[in-house]
Order: C-alpha cells, then sequence, then structure tokens
C-alpha cells in the first residue's frame, strides 16, 4: 500500500538538538580521557575540555546559522549561491571523501574494540562487516528515520553514561582532582586542541538544517545539543580522574570502559559492566556512523546527479569497507583517526565561517 | 524493486554467519578460576635463568561447579569444590595457557577473586610490577580482583580448609571482608588501586596473609616502596592499626587502656584523620596529623560513673594517649626504620605545594629521603559518644 | 409479472429457502407476489406488517391504475405497507440482492418495477463479554457479527452528530456490507480520505474477516508489527474514535479495525484509564517490563551462558554450570527447544475446548518441563526462564503485538547464539530501524516516542491523572485540539 505524507512532521528543533551529541558522541569519548590525561596535569583538561567544547558551541552555532539562513536548501544547493563553481566542486569532492572515510574509522575501531572487550576470537572483519550493514540497512531508509534514530538512542546512552559515573562514586577521591592550575601553557594548547577535535561532528548540521521546516531557531537548538555533548564529556573525564588519577588514566588505552570495569553493583547482581556499557556504546557509535554514511552518499549524490541512492549505496559501503581493513595495528587506527578529525576540524571551523561571512556581507539568504 | 534488495542483503550474509560462532564457549566448559598465588620457583639449577627473568611457580584454584552440592543433585557432595593447579613459567601468560594442558575446561578468568603474592616474589626488584600486568592488560579479569602478599609460600594458602564454605577463596575473601571488624588487618586492595600505586611513585601497602599450620592469619602488611616496586618489609598488626589511624581508614575497633589500673575498652565505631603540612623548609617538613575518633565504652572494669562528665573527659584522655602511642610507633617504624612513606603524605605535600613537591618528589622516599626528615605531629581527639546499656555493673 | 418470478428463480436456481407467495391485493383482483429468503426474514413482520395489509387491509382507493401502474407501487407506498424501510426497485440484479440481504421483494403484475421491504431478522449471538479482552474493571459489552448491532454499540457511546458511518460493499461474492466510521471535526480529514481510498482499492471476492482488510489496507505487509488495532470491545472503538482515529466495522466479525495505530499504542489498554492513575501507571509500567523480558529473556541467557559468562555473579556462574553438567546440547539449541515445544503447547491450547485447554498448558509445561529436566536434556534455568517468558508474554493487552514479539523473540535467540551481545543489540538497532521507518497510516510508528510530542508522554507510559489529559493526541493532527475543560465542561 503506498503510504502517504501525514502526522509525519518534518525535523523540529529537537531533532536537531538530539542530532548533535548523537553525531560527536561516539568512539572519541573512549580514549580522549587517556589523551587529555597526557598532556595536562591532574584535573587540568577540564578546563582544555571546556574551552574547546566553547569553541566547539561558538563553530556549531556559526554552522547552523549558516544552513538555516537557506531554508529547504541543503548545504551543495546554497554554497554555489556564495562561491564559484569550482570551489563548491571541490569542497564537494572533499567532503564525500572525508565521510567515507570517516565510516571507515568508526566500523573498524568498533570492530576492535567490540572483538577485544567482548570476544575473543571472532574477527575483526566479521564484526565490522555485521555493524556495516546494520548501517546500511538504516541508510537505505529515509534520512528523517536517521534522525529520528538519535532521538530513540540518546536517552539510554546519557543514562549510561551517567550511571557510570555515579556508580564509581564510592572510588571517587576528590584529591586526585589537585592541584589544579599546574599544567603549563603548551599543554593546555595541546589540550584544547584535542577536545576541539574530539567535538568535531557538528558539521552534520550543514546538511540536516535543510531538512527542517522551520529553521528559524536551528542556531540556538544545535548549539544546546553541542552544549550536551560537552556536559557529558566533561563528567565522564572528571569520574575517570577521580577515580584512577591521571597518571594511571594516561596508561589506560580506552579509560571510558575501565571506568566501567571498576563499577561494583552492590549485591553482585551484575559483574563485567563494562560489556553491558559498551553494547550500549554501540548504539551511540551506531548513530554517528549511520549519519556519516547518509552524509557521504547525499555528498556523493550531489556529484554524481543521476546515479540512483541503491547504486552510490552499493559503491560506497564495500569501499569503506576496504579502506577499514587497511590500517594494520592500533596506532596506525589512531593515526588515521587524528588524520580524519583534522580534515574535520578544517571542514567545521574554515568553511563555515568563511561561507557565513560572505552570506553576511552579500547580504545573501534570509536573514532570521 | 532494488530498493528491496538492499533490504534483503544482510539477510543473505546470515548463513555465512552461522558458520561461525568463533567465541561461543558453553558455561559448563568454562574453568572458572578464582584465585591465583604465585611462588618463587626454586633454581631448576639452568644457569641462564639465574640472571635474566626468574621463574614463577603459579597455582591457580579451579571450581568444580559439580562438586558445589547446588542444582539437581548430580553430583554427589563428596567431589571437593576446587581443584588446585601449578604450572612453571617465566610469563604468566604462559603460565595460563599451560593450565590448558591440565584440564579438560577452557580457564576462564572473569571471576578471578584473588592473586596471592609470595614475599619471595615481592622481594626481587620489579617483579611485582610484572605480575600484576597480566592482571591488568588482559580484558577478561575484574578491576576488583584483591591483591595479597602471603609471608612464606603463597600456594600452600590456597590450601586452607575452607569450612564452612565451599571454596576456600570463598573463604579467603571473606576473612579479608572482616577488616571492618578488625582494625589490625589493611583493608582489601583492589587491583586498580594497584595500578593506581605502580603507575604514579608512591609507596603503598597491601594486605598479609599467612599460613599458621592450619589456620590462616592476615593482620599485618606488607610495605611497597614506590621507587622500585618492590616490598621493603612487612609490617605487624599493631603498626598497621596505627596506619588505618592515620590514613583515615580506621573502621572500627577496639582500644585497651588502664585507668588507676583497671582495663576499660574503648569501642572505635569510626575515625577519620586530617593532615595539615607546612612546607616552608623541605629539609624539615612539619605534617600535623589530627586524628579523630568516637565510640563508646565496650567494657569496663573500672567502676566508673559515666555520668560524670569528669569522669568521660579522663577516660577519653587516656584513650588518646594509647591511640597516639600506637600512631607514633607507627610513624617511628615507617619513617626511620623502613624510611617508606606509606601514609601518602608526599600527596598532602603534592597538592599544598606543587612547584616544591616536582623538586623533591624524586627523592621524597629515596636518595635524599625527605620523608625521613620530616617531622609528624600527631593529635588525637577521642569521643566516648555513650557508655553503652549500663552505666557501672555495681554501685 | 410470471416472467419475472420465472427470472428470479432462474437466478437463484429454485433452493429450497426461497419462498415466493402469491396472493391478491386486498379486494382487488391485482396479482402480487411476496419472494423472501426463509431464514434471513423476520416471519412475523412479513405476516404482520406485509401480508396482513396488503391481503386484508387494502382499501379499495377508486382509482384505475391499470393506465399508470407506477401509481399503484406509490399508493401502496403511502397508504398500505406500514414498514419504515421501503425502497423502489428496478433491475433483477437490485431484487436479488435484496433478496440475499433478507429483504422482501413485491412484485405487483404489470408492473415492471419492484418494492423492496425491509424485513431483515435472523439468528444472532448475544451481547456478551468479549473473550479475546477481558477486563477486571469496564464495560462487559462486545460487538457481535451483525454490523448494524455493532455500530449500535458504537452510537450508543457517541451521541454526537459528527458521528460519521460511510458505507461500502466489500467483496465480489459475498458483497458484505464495512462501515468506516469517524467523528467529523475531530479526525483529521486527510486521514479519513486515505482511509477511504485504500478501501475503494479492495478486491476479493470475500472477506470473511476484517483480517483481510487489515492485511489489505495496511502500510506494510512485510513489517513484523500490526499496523492496525483490532478490538471487540465498542468502548475501546468509541475512545479512539474520540482521538481522532478511524474504525472499521465490517459484517460477519466482532473484531473492528482502529487505524492509525502507534507503537505507544500497542501497550496500551482500556481497563488503565478505568482505574486510577497511579494503578494505572504502574501496570503500564510492568507491561513495558513484560514485554522486555518476553522478547529478549531467551536471548539473553544464551548470550550470558555462551558468551559473557563473566557477567553472572560468581555463585550464580557457578550453579548454572553445575546444573548444565549434563546436558548434551549448547545453550541456544537448548533454548530453541523450549521455546518450540512453548509455542506449540501454546497453539495446542487454543484448539483444545476451554476446559481442557487452561489445564493442558499448565500440565503440559510442568510436566514436559519436569521430564526433560530430569532426563537431563534441559537444564532447570532454561525451564524457568522459559516459563517467566511466557507469562510475561500474556501480560500484553494486544495479542497481535504479542505474537509479533514472539516472533521477534526467536530472531533474538538466533542473534544472541551467533554474536552473543554484539547480536542482540544489532538486531535491537535493526528493529529499532523498521519502526522508525514504519508508517501507519501515514502517522510514524515509533511516535510519540520519536518525532517527540512531549505532551502525548504523558499518556504513554506512565498515565496521568484524568484532569491532565486535557488535549487529544498531539501526533493526530486533529482539527479540534481540546478534549476537555479545566472547568469540566466537555466540548
Amino acid at each position: 500500500m503506498k503510504s502517504f505524507e501525514y502526522g509525519d512532521g518534518e525535523l523540529g528543533k529537537k531533532e536537531i538538538m538530539f542530532a548533535v551529541p548523537s553525531m560527536v558522541i561516539g568512539i572519541g569519548i573512549l580514549s580522549l580521557p587517556r589523551l587529555l590525561a597526557n598532556a595536562t596535569n591532574f584535573y587540568d583538561g577540564a578546563i582544555a575540555l571546556l574551552i574547546g567544547g566553547a569553541l566547539a558551541i561558538l563553530f556549531t552555532w556559526i554552522a547552523a546559522n549558516l544552513s538555516s539562513r537557506f531554508p529547504k536548501k541543503s548545504f551543495f544547493s546554497f554554497t554555489p549561491l556564495l562561491v564559484p563553481k569550482p570551489i563548491v566542486f571541490i569542497l564537494n569532492v572533499w567532503l564525500t571523501i572525508h565521510f567515507i572515510f570517516f565510516v571507515a574509522y568508526e566500523i573498524r575501531a568498533i570492530g576492535e574494540i567490540a572483538e577485544q572487550y567482548l570476544f575473543g576470537r571472532t574477527p575483526v572483519e566479521i564484526l565490522s562487516v555485521t555493524f556495516l550493514l546494520v548501517v546500511v540497512y538504516s541508510v537505505s531508509g529515509s534520512r528523517v528515520g536517521i534522525l529520528r534514530l538519535n532521538l530513540l538512542f540518546l536517552p539510554i546512552i546519557c543514562f549510561i553514561a551517567v550511571s557510570i559515573a555515579l556508580m564509581n562514586i564510592t572510588y571517587f577521591e576528590f584529591q586526585n582532582l589537585l592541584p589544579v592550575f599546574t599544567t603549563d601553557w603548551s599543554g593546555y594548547v595541546e589540550g584544547v586542541k584535542l577536545s576541539f577535535f574530539s567535538f568535531a561532528g557538528f558539521e552534520i548540521v550543514l546538511f540536516y538544517v535543510a531538512l527542517m521546516n522551520r529553521p528559524k531557531q536551528a542556531a540556538k537548538f544545535a548549539a544546546a545539543g553541542m552544549g550536551l555533548a560537552v556536559g557529558l564529556y566533561l563528567i565522564i573525564f572528571t569520574t575517570c580522574i577521580g577515580v584512577f588519577t591521571n597518571d594511571t588514566t594516561s596508561t589506560m588505552v580506552y579509560p571510558t570502559i575501565e571506568l566501567a570495569k571498576e563499577v561494583e553493583v552492590p549485591g553482585g547482581f551484575f559483574e563485567r559492566f563494562e560489556s553491558l556499557f559498551f553494547t550500549i556504546w554501540i548504539m551511540a557509535i551506531f548513530n554517528t556512523t549511520a549519519m556519516s554514511l547518509d552524509i557521504a552518499i547525499f555528498s556523493m549524490g550531489s556529484l554524481f546527479r543521476n546515479m540512483k541512492k541503491v547504486t552510490r549505496i552499493l559503491i560506497i559501503s564495500p569501499l569503506s569497507y576496504l579502506i577499514c581493513m587497511f590500517p594494520q595495528n592500533i596506532n596506525e587506527i589512531t593515526s588515521f583517526g587524528t588524520l580524519i578529525s583534522y580534515s574535520g576540524g578544517l571542514v567545521t571551523i574554515f568553511i563555515p565561517s568563511i561561507l557565513l561571512a560572505i552570506a553576511k556581507l552579500r547580504g545573501i539568504g534570509k536573514c532570521e | 524493486m532494488s530498493k528491496s534488495l538492499v533490504r534483503w542483503l544482510p539477510l543473505v550474509f546470515l548463513p555465512f554467519l552461522l558458520t561461525g560462532c568463533w567465541d561461543r564457549v558453553e558455561i559448563e566448559d568454562r574453568g572458572f578460576t578464582i584465585g591465583a598465588a604465585i611462588d618463587l620457583e626454586e633454581n631448576l639449577g639452568n644457569e641462564e635463568d639465574k640472571n635474566e627473568q626468574h621463574v614463577y611457580q603459579g597455582t591457580y584454584q579451579l571450581v568444580v561447579p559439580g562438586g558445589l552440592g547446588q542444582g539437581t543433585g548430580q553430583g554427589g557432595g563428596q567431589e571437593t569444590a576446587y581443584q588446585n593447579l601449578s604450572t612453571v613459567s617465566d610469563s604468566l601468560f604462559e603460565q595460563i595457557r599451560d593450565l590448558a594442558k591440565e584440564t579438560s575446561r577452557t580457564p576462564f578468568f572473569a571471576h578471578l577473586e584473588m592473586i596471592i603474592v609470595s614475599d619471595d616474589v615481592a622481594k626481587v626488584p620489579g617483579a611485582f610490577s610484572n605480575i600484576m600486568d597480566l592482571f591488568l592488560r588482559d580484558h577478561e579479569m575484574r578491576r576488583g580482583v584483591k591483591v595479597l602478599i602471603s609471608k612464606g609460600n603463597a600456594g600452600d594458602v590456597l590450601k586452607v580448609e575452607p569450612k564452612p564454605e565451599n571454596l576456600p577463596v570463598m573463604f579467603l575473601d571473606s576473612i579479608i571482608e572482616n577488616a571492618v571488624k578488625n582494625p589490625q588487618m589493611l583493608q582489601e586492595v583492589r587491583i586498580g588501586t594497584v595500578h593506581e600505586y605502580l603507575a604514579s611513585n608512591n609507596s603503598f601497602v597491601i594486605p598479609k596473609i599467612e599460613m599458621n599450620g592450619e589456620r590462616v592469619d592476615s593482620e599485618g602488611a606488607a610495605v611497597i616502596h614506590g621507587h622500585n616496586d618492590t616490598m621493603v618489609d612487612f609490617i605487624s598488626g599493631k603498626t598497621t592499626e596505627g596506619l588505618n589511624f592515620i590514613k583515615g581508614d580506621y573502621k572500627g575497633g577496639l582500644v585497651k587502656a588502664k585507668i588507676d589500673e583497671n582495663l576499660v575498652v574503648y569501642e572505635i565505631k569510626n575515625a577519620k584523620s586530617t593532615v595539615e603540612v607546612n612546607t616552608d623548609d623541605k629539609n624539615k617538613i612539619k605534617f600535623h596529623i589530627i586524628i579523630q575518633t568516637e565510640g563508646t565504652i565496650g567494657e569496663s572494669f573500672k567502676r566508673f560513673d559515666y555520668t560524670k562528665p569528669k569522669n568521660i573527659e579522663k577516660v577519653q584522655n587516656a584513650m588518646e594517649d594509647e591511640i597516639k602511642k600506637t600512631a607514633e610507633t607507627t610513624v617511628e617504624k615507617l619513617r626511620d626504620d623502613l624510611k617508606v612513606d606509606a601514609l601518602g603524605l608526599g600527596g598532602y605535600v603534592q597538592r599544598k605545594n606543587y612547584a616544591l613537591w616536582k623538586m623533591i618528589c624524586d627523592d621524597w622516599d629515596h636518595g635524599d629521603n625527605y620523608f625521613s626528615k620530616s617531622e609528624i605531629a600527631i593529635e588525637v581527639n577521642a569521643i566516648i559518644r555513650a557508655p553503652g546499656s549500663i552505666i557501672q555493673i555495681e554501685k | 409479472m410470471d416472467k419475472n418470478i420465472q427470472n428470479i428463480k432462474n437466478i437463484f436456481d429454485s433452493p429450497s429457502d426461497l419462498t415466493i407467495r402469491k396472493f391478491t391485493l386486498g379486494k382487488t383482483n391485482i396479482n402480487c407476489v411476496l419472494i423472501y429468503v426463509d431464514g434471513l426474514t423476520d416471519k412475523n413482520l412479513i405476516h404482520n406488517h406485509i401480508l396482513k395489509s396488503l391481503q386484508i387491509e387494502v382499501i379499495e382507493s377508486g382509482k384505475d391504475f391499470s393506465q399508470q401502474p407506477d401509481q399503484l407501487l406509490e399508493e401502496l407506498y403511502q397508504k398500505a405497507i406500514t414498514i419504515s424501510e421501503v425502497k423502489q426497485a428496478d433491475t433483477l440484479d437490485e431484487m436479488s440482492l435484496a433478496i440475499l440481504s433478507g429483504d422482501t421483494v413485491l412484485l405487483v403484475d404489470g408492473i415492471n418495477q419492484g418494492l423492496i421491504l425491509g424485513s431483515k431478522g435472523w439468528v444472532n449471538r448475544a451481547v456478551q463479554e468479549p473473550i479475546t479482552e477481558g477486563v477486571i474493571r469496564g464495560p462487559r459489552e462486545g460487538f457481535i457479527e451483525n454490523l448494524r448491532t455493532n455500530t449500535v454499540l458504537i452510537r450508543r457511546r457517541i451521541r454526537d452528530a459528527n458521528l460519521r458511518f460511510k458505507s461500502y460493499k466489500i467483496g465480489r461474492r459475498s458483497k458484505k456490507d464495512l462501515v468506516v466510521a469517524y467523528i467529523e471535526g475531530i479526525a483529521n480529514p486527510a486521514l479519513v480520505k486515505e482511509v477511504e481510498r485504500r478501501i475503494d482499492t479492495i478486491d476479493l471476492d470475500d472477506a470473511p474477516e476484517s483480517g483481510y482488510i487489515e492485511q489489505w489496507i495496511e502500510d506494510s505487509f512485510l513489517s513484523p508489527f500490526p499496523q492496525m488495532t483490532h478490538t471487540e470491545r465498542p468502548d475501546k472503538v468509541a475512545t479512539a474514535l474520540v482521538q481522532g482515529k478511524v474504525a472499521i466495522v465490517l459484517d460477519g466479525t466482532p473484531f473492528v479495525l482502529i487505524a492509525p495505530v502507534t507503537f505507544g499504542n500497542t501497550l496500551q489498554s482500556p481497563e488503565d484509564y478505568y482505574e486510577r492513575w497511579m494503578v494505572g501507571s504502574l501496570i503500564r509500567v510492568l507491561r513495558y517490563f513484560g514485554a522486555f523480558i518476553s522478547v529478549f529473556l531467551p536471548s539473553l541467557y544464551v548470550a550470558l551462558v555462551s558468551y559473557h559468562p563473566g557477567m553472572i555473579p560468581s555463585k550464580l556462574a557457578f550453579s548454572i554450570a553445575s546444573t548444565r553438567e549434563g546436558v548434551p546440547v549448547p545453550a541456544f539449541i537448548e533454548a530453541f527447544l523450549m521455546e518450540f515445544t512453548m509455542e506449540m503447547l501454546r497453539e495446542a491450547g487454543v484448539r483444545l475446548p476451554k476446559p481442557i485447554g487452561q489445564t493442558i498448558g499448565i500440565v503440559g509445561g510442568l510436566v514436559i518441563g519436569e521430564a526433560a529436566v530430569s532426563a537431563g536434556v534441559v537444564s532447570p534455568i532454561m525451564v524457568i526462564i522459559v516459563a517467566i517468558t511466557a507469562v510475561a508474554s500474556f501480560a500484553l493487552p494486544s495479542y497481535s503485538f504479542a505474537i509479533s514479539l514472539r516472533m521477534l523473540r526467536f530472531g533474538f535467540m538466533l542473534t544472541a547464539a551467533v554474536f552473543g551481545f554484539y547480536g542482540i543489540i544489532l538486531g535491537y538497532i535493526m528493529i529499532n530501524i523498521h519502526i522508525v521507518n514504519l508508517k501507519s497510516f501515514g502517522v510514524p510508528y515509533s511516535t510519540p516516542f520519536a518525532p517527540s510530542f512531549f505532551k502525548d508522554w504523558k499518556d504513554l507510559v506512565l498515565r496521568s491523572p484524568i484532569a491532565t489529559l486535557s488535549q487529544r493526541p498531539q501526533y493526530m493532527q486533529t482539527d479540534d485540539k481540546v478534549r476537555m475543560d479545566k472547568d469540566g465542561e466537555s466540548s
């Protein structure tokens, strides 16, 4: 039976507010405490996190503002209004490649971590491919559906993140956070750099605000969503340092998961809480990957206007899989991730700001 | 139509996945290992081993579920519920893998409750942290595994008669949890905390366990020097009690004092300590430790009218003296005798004066040993809340 | 006239229940004939109001009707026939359909038209409490197989002039009556139009049950989830209509369809509203747990036992291991066997007569379970799990939803068997993807979780006090928003 559009409002502000943290919260948070602990002393990473977070919120606001000036137009529809065609083409190609690589990174990372914490002998290839298939299934549905999944999953993710923080309270020692302000400037700069890049992911507003039917308040809500992500990161980082001390945190590969390992539910009801934690975290990573794949396919669609969606999916998915199997060990994966986050950083910082400046100066786009 | 083709893709892959199930190991095929004990293997006469790695003997306690006597009573109650297996190697990982040669079940460590390291091993420089490495690196083990150091052979501890429990490790586990009642025992130390200690350069203490014939004795502790993570020595139960007072880990216990030649027992419900530090002179860092306790009268051989504040005052003072004596003995032992800061006092310097700490941290209890040059003053404040149910036994 | 009679006889091929009664009109000599089917008609009505009126009480009017025959019919209509439902029929098709529906056809010699007199009456089931949807507190009326009675039951509950019943005839052979009910002014007109559009496309020989209709007009036939609810309770239908939904009543079945339906609706029951809000909320929360257990418990068991025994507390883990010592099959085969047996027992229980059915279910389960455990084929933990799962699935108010969950349970067991927790979570994500993309008559299935209409959350998991439920569900986008006034006046 043909379905028809009734009662299916397009995106509202809530969806955007939930979409931003869903994209940002993913693999990064698992190892971020270690990187921050390496760069700074004791609890000073929190300050770097706050500054990086504030910057991220600012740029989210800029990007969302840019998109909301052109209602119903996606990124590739309004950019030609601002810059000449060749630049748009370059951006298009760059973004497509960026997101394809991002998807590859995510599926590889999840395969690795699942293999380490949930299984022992199952090959990473199989874990990655099953995950990729589920993501493909989600992308082949409607785009709005993907954003609705964010609404469904984000509360669960926040709940579990807050519960590990709460359940570790008995191990939390406030004195582990002191003394403060002992790091030198280079440490802070490094920390801010790390935090900002781990908050990358808000470039999705460039693409999803187009689906909103009333984009006027998009910027505010997107920024609020980013604030949620920053808050969550802060809670986890604080708990890591408080429970483990800075030195120990810097020796763990995934401090966040180790935090879940520490939890001992009174009464011995559960033992390996980290299995549960990681299982739910898979949902967070799924959201990130689904949105990335969706944008990759969408970007490719702007390049090859006549290709059907199915064909695009069938090209990009195996390509991502091949790329993901490329790195040989965890260090290569990490550097792969760093490279992608730099690319993402450039996208998120420069492109929206420059485009917004152009739009404002030339007076293009509806002023909301 | 092609859209539904994409939707069918996942199903097409399904049969391939069924051929796998790589990690499926049924629960009854797992050998639950609940305890590990590491001893130094007597040299087998191989000269090359002497200068390089040390060879360890690991004794592992596996559960035999059928002998637990629960379920539908298929196994008789006569089987022992556990099995101790030993393997020898210089690598713990290899030891664990070798276990699989001796038992029909794959060793499974997720329920590992405790690790006992013998003092011989702990006294070898670097050996302790080497042993902890596997247990932290492997994701199968939890961070809540308890760590103990045994005086004498560690494997023997696992053979203790477990009555009334079923398994020796569970028996030991409940003894250690009794630290709440006995202040001469150190509170349990989880391997997660050990990781924190090892990662920093602080010295720390690990609970001690010892086989006294058939009985298990768990008073006292082992002191590990933070500088090279090697055990220095054991400290006695009394010293441990003082340590607990100073660190604020005292969970409950009693203090005996003689008042006018008669015994009075003060039962402490809880105690806490605050430490103030003065870092003006780095060669003479002053610590002021205030211990506060509150409790009730446990037993009084002295006929006292406890309704009179003056009497209470007297008893409190006597108790304070006792506690102070205990604490000072500990300080002497640690500062003057062993010269190791197991009290965590370095942390206070770190928080108070980070610039100074950065300079002296390498020499805190090693080298120049600023710790041993420090002054530690102890002040005790004991409060008696109530005399119990009766005031005096006879008027 | 005789020719017409012969024609009608030919159409039906003279069955024995077709009654043809010739008579003359009153004091005239005009020949008439009554044709009806014995059993479908109310004989009393025919005898007293048709035959009697026409044979005895027709008064000579003095007009000569041989010139204007249709005037005769008009005269009869106005003065002679004392029945309320009278229609004129021109074609044989109309007449034969009327006869089959239980009406009587009156033919007059010399006139080509006939009159259709309403005389329906046949054996009906009494209105009793619905078998599949009993409640503890609430009305005990349920729909029966007669369309008119069903619509009456709805009308009695909503005495609003805006309640609309649109009639359709369904089935090429069965020509059943179908009524689409909605309240104009509340239901969104686009929804009503869509429902009507879909019903217009139905092309079946026969629709013996509303299930046929449901499957024809639902959005996605591949989905394991039902996209329309069916119910035997008039109070449920009335509530749905007031919320702005559309009901579809089919002659011949007591099950009335309600569209659209969302995920939140499947776990709601009218009883939640008849009890007070605390009770209603807690029971609803219990139902959510029940649904969760009913889907996930066996797969969680399989995943824990085969893949992640580290998560089970030590003592329990040892105990499970010891009880599984003698079991020859791996955990997931054990789970499949037991669940499969349970499903067969359930199916068997439905077929058996009521008193035996209940006992067989319990005894069968216990006995088979006990025997299986003693034989060492399954472990006792498995029996416990299967029992709890079965009990949890009975807590769900919607039978079709419970069936969907049963299907999903097997799916999850399979994923758990292959990948443990990873499989369960990927399966869960896949189900969510499906739900998010599923629409029921244009309303996304996962409303009001996503898209979130916060105002609708008051009635979702917890049921807020009656006074706060003053607005109609937002996702229905009804024309008339407010259900009740704070001052107590209904609008």
